[in-house]
């Protein structure tokens, strides 16, 4: 048996290394489904309750939107307000026993993630929806955009790009919430843990592959998005075509990142 | 969100208001020494009929009383049985989804390489254990292809009644909130409780209860062996640990004295942390209370119920014993 | 020459709040009309009614004759288009893509005619050199001559100005006043609010001074700046024009 601390660690990650990269595959599978679907809903989620009520358009077409943006909040606040792991057993065990519908574990995994993702996204790109000046809208109205086009031409991108650091927040947490899905019998990487500590009876040294482990996983994931972030925020630097001098000049200006802009 | 690895108990059969026990029993039979002798066992099986037929009450359905059959009776029946099933086992044999949670050695754990005992897991890996073993018995006095379904403890329940699994194999105790919901057959194990302390502490020598006045003792949480642990004269009781590794961690930190523990479990814990010792009790020196006895879950009203109670009439004592003794060596700690 | 522009009993209220009491205007196709008057007089929320930014709580605005609520959201945008206060370029798109998203998402051009289209609006304001340079990059007048680039390149037939030198510092206000001079020599029919009085009295064909919710006065600019009927008129000239 080994001795010392990182003699255990590199017993374990000999034993149980096969496991442990399974288990992280599969963690950030359903992280990365999860957070992409869940995105994606939570944007047409955050466009539906955007659209605006008009007080002269025919009754019918309000309650329809009405009634819509209802059933929306709702999703919303029930998702959020339930632990992901009932949420999991409702999908994977209730609907087979009441509903004798069968999915699969890891279909209800991914099910469950983005849907449960999905509500806390549409509160997150509403507010970031709500962080974009109002005029963008206003002036996407004037040049005649429709909501739709107004939305996905103007302020989402925006919005997009403001959010993008609780994007990354959201991965984060999908990284960690998977490991409620061991009830399902989606074995992840902390339930490949748990059975790695129970097998050798190390605790210390088990867990501390774990949190490379997740480490390795969201610090990867984040700088990504750092990445997107940046080339979201337009390009480093711009040119101006022709000077006083020569009118055939190009200018290459640098953009100060620092700086937001001129003045005005 | 929760954070990981404390699920929320909301899904234990019957559990209203107090979170009921989660129960995990053994007995180990290790080597020669033959402390507890069988008339412990059957005692023990007496006692746990009692209590089910009191609990079914007076007038109660003939399923729920037992009835001491003849042993060779039984054994007739399992044999005609086997056959049967070994037929129809040629014709293509169903599976046996059996859920336990494969990391608790040496009675289930996860293993990376094949072996002729293991049982591959669909997720990765492998289970082996003295219930994957138990399990293996089952399917085949069942005539059905075993399959281990690797599920944490909470969801084991809700897996059994919903059909994902037809049995649960993972060291769960019959207890009156959970007999609500599933059903139980006779104990497959039988546990034999010890306490885990430092082998150069003031506690290694001890021989009885009494012995532990002062000492500082915990127990998994949830579970009897805390409540056993007031029949310790003048303990002073800690907190309750969520596992046996951060009890482990608790005992080489100095933070308790003490921990209980079943035997194999003990043993295990001394062989990655030679530092540790346990304490065995001889009869009469130990706990009072019943032995915590260990079951197959089954969905309520399964048919399966008295062919597996056949089968493991079939395993004697001595069967069990040898079964554990293979599991503590084949187990990972002990290459 | 017919009335481009008509506004008959336009009145408008905010819950309990009644910011219009009721306008009647009439802009003839190539007239330049300057709106002035202070501060919460109701200007901006008149103006956002035409293009029904507001929704006019009575009256109508009548567009070539025709109720602006039963046109087609898209031709009245494009036909009577528009120019903030505070510019409202979009901020994800370089001053060039400005121009061009509203020809290709509206009006369905392609994307070549439309890159053409803003190319000529672009060097129209001055603002060529710069096609490439994102809002943030660029300076207030520099933002307001491209927006009203981005406004011109729908072709539109009135352009309504909200107060457009109101948010830029001195020295760029009259490189925009001299983009819109140039617009006027074009024959562009437009409806300016703004406080610029010496623009107004020297481009506008008309003045129209409004003062809590209702129009005041109206006059060309040398009777209404000279000679102002109304007390009101008199007193709010007073006020702006010392010194």
């Amino acid at each position: 048996m080994p001795q010392s601390f990182f003699g255990w660690i590199e017993f374990l990650l000999r034993q149980y290394g096969g496991l442990f990269l399974t288990g992280a595959a599969t963690t950030l599978l359903i992280a990365l489904v999860g957070t992409a679907a869940g995105f994606a809903i939570g944007l047409l989620v955050a466009v539906v309750r955007t659209i605006p009520l008009r007080k002269d358009a025919p009754a019918v077409k309000r309650a329809l939107l009405a009634a819509a943006k209802g059933l929306l909040t709702a999703y919303v606040e029930v998702f959020r307000g339930t632990p992901m792991i009932v949420q999991a057993m409702v999908v994977y065990y209730g609907a087979s026993q009441y509903l004798g519908l069968n999915i699969p574990a890891m279909g209800a995994a991914f099910l469950v993630v983005s849907v449960n993702t999905g509500a806390y996204m549409a509160e997150i790109v509403r507010g970031g929806i709500l962080s974009v000046d109002a005029g963008q809208k206003e002036a996407a109205t004037a040049v005649g955009m429709t909501h739709w086009q107004a939305m996905t031409v103007v302020v989402l991108p925006q919005a997009i790009r403001n959010i993008l650091p609780s994007v990354a927040n959201e991965f984060v947490v999908n990284i960690k919430d998977s490991s409620v899905l061991n009830v399902i019998s989606v074995t992840e990487v902390f339930f490949m843990s748990k059975s790695a500590a129970g097998t050798y009876y190390r605790y210390f040294e088990v867990f501390f592959i774990t949190a490379v482990i997740y480490f390795a996983l969201t610090f990867t994931f984040t700088r990504l998005l750092r990445l997107l972030e940046k080339k979201l925020s337009g390009s480093a630097s711009y040119t101006v075509y022709g000077s006083q001098s020569s009118h055939r000049a190009e200018i290459e200006v640098p953009v100060d990142p620092g700086k937001g802009g001129r003045d005005g | 969100m929760s954070t990981p690895g404390e699920p929320t108990r909301g899904c234990e059969p019957g559990g209203k208001g107090e979170p009921p026990k989660r129960v995990r029993g053994r007995r180990g039979r290790v080597g020669r020494r033959e402390k507890m002798p069988a008339t412990v066992t059957a005692r023990a099986v007496e006692r746990y009929r009692f209590r089910r037929r009191k609990a079914a009450g007076a007038g109660a359905p003939a399923a729920e009383t037992f009835v001491k059959e003849d042993g060779n009776m039984r054994r007739l029946f399992a044999l005609t049985l086997a056959a049967l099933l070994a037929l129809t086992a040629l014709a293509g044999a169903e599976t046996f989804k059996v859920g336990m949670e494969c990391n608790y050695a040496p009675f289930n754990w996860t293993q990376t390489e094949a072996s002729e005992f293991a049982v591959p897991i669909a997720a990765g890996g492998f289970a082996d254990g003295y219930d994957v073993q138990v399990a293996r018995k089952v399917a085949e006095g069942l005539g059905m292809e075993l399959e281990i379904v690797k599920t944490e403890w909470d969801g084991l329940p809700v897996a059994l009644t919903s059909g994902k699994i037809d049995a649960i194999i993972a060291g769960m105790s019959p207890t009156e909130e959970r007999m609500v919901t599933i059903d139980f057959t006779d104990p497959y194990y039988v546990s034999d409780l010890v306490i885990v302390v430092m082998k150069d502490g003031p506690y290694a020598g001890a021989k009885s209860l009494a012995d532990f006045t002062g000492a500082r003792i915990t127990g998994q949480l949830n579970t009897l062996h805390y409540d056993i642990i007031d029949e310790i004269p003048g303990v002073q009781k800690q907190t309750a640990l969520e596992s046996f590794t951060a009890m482990i961690v608790a005992l080489a930190a100095g933070r308790i004295d003490g921990y209980i523990s079943e035997r194999p479990g003990a043993i295990s814990a001394m062989m990655s942390n030679p530092e540790f010792s346990y304490v065995a009790f001889e009869e009469g020196q130990g706990f009072n209370s019943p032995p915590i006895l260990v079951s197959v879950g089954l969905q309520k009203g399964s048919p399966l119920k008295d062919q597996i109670n056949a089968i493991l009439a079939d395993i004697d004592e001595a069967a069990r014993a040898r079964m554990m003794e293979d599991a503590i060596a084949r187990q990972p700690l002990s290459e | 020459m017919d009335d481009i522009l008509r506004v008959e009993g336009l009145t408008k209220r905010f819950g309990g709040n009644e910011v219009l009491g009721g306008i009647d205007l009439a802009v003839q196709t190539g007239e330049v009309v300057c709106v002035i008057g202070p501060s919460g007089s109701g200007k901006s929320t008149f103006l956002r009614c035409i293009n029904l930014l507001e929704t006019p709580t009575g009256g109508r605005v009548l567009f070539h004759g025709q109720d602006v609520t039963q046109l087609p959201a898209s031709v009245l945008h494009a036909k009577v288009g528009m120019v903030f206060q505070q510019f409202n370029l979009f901020n994800n798109m370089t001053a060039l893509q400005n121009c061009v998203a509203g020809q290709v998402r509206v009006l369905r051009r392609s994307r070549a005619q439309s890159v053409e289209k803003a190319m000529f609006y672009l060097e129209r304001v001055g603002m060529l050199p710069f096609r490439d340079a994102r809002p943030a990059q660029l300076s207030g007048g520099q933002k307001q001559r491209a927006a009203i680039a981005r406004a011109l390149c729908m072709d539109p037939e009135v352009l309504l100005f909200d107060e457009p030198t109101s948010a830029l510092d001195p020295e760029m206000v009259d490189e925009v006043l001299s983009v819109i001079r140039t617009l006027k020599d074009g024959g562009l029919t437009m409806l300016i609010v703004t406080h610029e009085m010496a623009f107004a009295r020297d481009a506008a064909d008309r003045v129209v001074f409004m003062d809590a919710g209702r129009v005041v006065e109206d006059a060309p600019p040398q009777k209404l700046f000279t000679a102002p009927e109304n007390p009101r008129t008199q007193a709010f000239l007073a006020r702006t024009m010392r010194g």
